[in-house]
């Protein structure tokens, strides 16, 4: 008599001991979805010998296509490793912009976190500084809403303000124009007066009066009294104190990169005087006038 | 037709070396899908008891687990492993292979099985998954080798 399959009879208990095999398997595979498993530290741990044995096998595998015994080996090494350097440096030199731009928006995008007013990013797609009535080109417009004397930052420090603009671009007219026109305050004394462009990168602060103290290296904010940018943006340092009648010779190092600044953040127009958060502003200084 | 039994001494031995090749590949993914796909296809099934053959196949996928860090160890692998050792070695019940032609194309029939079985086990136990697409490929691509050596296996005495 033939023996039932599924019956407590040898086959039958082969069959089963299958079943509950495929069971289990399938039942582990349902109950452990997904990382950190009951079963994660045991399989670690488990695992761990077979690791081990794997990787010294690819570390001698590794180790021994390395090895170098013929003198020709050794040159077509250098030759592949020649190569791969060039090719990465090309690549270096290739990205070397599009990083260059990636650090300055991550930066700006810091800074407009920061900044407690509304702005809009702009980028500066000609930069004409140098040449006889040039300045910056950004490229937004009318179209984008974008109105004359809006003011222009950037992660270091101000940049300038809209002078004029077009349907979809736009002038800027950088702090270090002879013709542009910041109100500023010092630092320590918060003595307030206009910032005028120089020379490049530099500009000088009219109408402080000579019995003010001011100190080499002290930082210049903006005034908010222009009603161009709001009070206590960085706008650079005292480079130069030149006593004089009837007001000090004060020149400023601008802080902003403005031979190298590509992405700027603009400010909406006429904006509050007042709008860095308490502690952006420095206290003012022992002494000072309020 | 009755079931030929496989040789038992190289069979043993082919079955070891691929136990150690598993773990020892575990740096060679490629390699190593090679290695288990050619015991759960072609070795496992050519033992007389199927538990036996079943163990060793979820065996052989518990290792694939765990000396390969690509696979989340949530045994979709041991779950694919025995699940096509069954297939084959249903398979070989009911069509015992009278050529030995059939037979390879069966075999590399049983690794697209198993390719997609084990795809489904990984997807089932941790989600979506890349494929091996190499490691199948290579196994698929060098069948006509290793499937000489399981017909050989499965052959009679008489006609090795």
């Amino acid at each position: 008599m033939r023996a039932r399959p599924w019956g407590w009879n040898a086959v039958g208990r082969r069959r089963w001991a299958l079943l509950l095999l495929w069971v289990a398997h399938m039942a582990y595979a349902f109950m452990s979805r997904g990382p950190g498993g009951p079963a994660d530290s045991l399989s670690e741990t488990v695992a761990k010998p077979g690791l081990m044995a794997s990787g010294a096998l690819h570390g001698w595998w590794t180790q021994r296509l390395q090895q170098v015994r013929t003198l020709r080996q050794a040159e077509g090494q250098i030759t592949a490793l020649k190569n791969q350097v060039e090719y990465l440096q090309k690549q270096a030199i290739e990205n070397a912009n599009q990083v260059a731009e990636v650090q300055e928006a991550t930066r700006l995008l810091g800074l407009k976190k920061l900044f407690p007013i509304t702005t809009s990013g702009a980028r500066i797609i000609a930069n004409l500084r140098r040449a006889p009535f040039g300045g910056m080109i950004l490229d937004c417009g009318a179209d984008q809403g974008i109105r004359q004397d809006q003011g222009i930052i950037c992660p270091e420090g101000v940049l300038g303000r809209i002078w004029s603009v077009g349907t979809s671009q736009s002038s800027v007219l950088p702090l270090d124009s002879y013709n542009a026109s910041t109100g500023v305050m010092l630092a320590r004394s918060r003595a307030t007066g206009v910032l005028q462009g120089t020379a490049p990168n530099r500009a000088e602060i009219r109408y402080i009066s000579s019995q003010e103290v001011v100190q080499v290296g002290e930082p210049v904010y903006t005034s908010g009294l222009d009603r161009v940018f709001p009070r206590g943006l960085l706008v650079g340092y005292v480079s130069q104190v030149t006593p004089r009648e009837p007001e000090l010779g004060i020149e400023v190092t601008l802080a902003a990169y403005l031979d190298r600044t590509h992405l700027v953040l603009l400010l909406p127009p006429s904006p509050p005087m007042q709008v860095a958060p308490p502690g952006l502003i420095p206290p003012p200084a022992k002494g000072s006038r309020p | 037709m009755m079931r030929v039994e496989a040789s038992p001494i190289p069979h043993l031995i082919a079955v070891v070396v691929c136990f150690v090749a598993i773990p020892a590949l575990g740096a060679w993914p490629t390699l190593q899908t090679v290695a288990n796909t050619l015991l759960v296809v072609g070795l496992a099934p050519l033992f007389k008891s199927p538990l036996l053959g079943g163990l060793l196949a979820s065996l052989a996928g518990w290792l694939v687990e765990l000396t390969l860090r690509n696979f989340p160890m949530l045994g979709g692998v041991p779950l694919a492993n025995l699940t096509t050792m069954l297939i084959a070695y249903w398979s070989l019940i009911q069509w015992p292979p009278n050529q030995e032609s059939t037979f390879r194309g069966r075999l590399a029939l049983l690794v697209i099985v198993h390719a997609l079985l084990t795809t489904g086990g990984i997807l089932l136990a941790a989600g979506p998954h890349m494929w091996n697409l190499w490691g199948w490929g290579l196994t698929l691509a060098t069948s006509p080798l290793w499937s000489i050596v399981v017909a050989w296996f499965y052959a009679p005495p008489q006609r090795r």
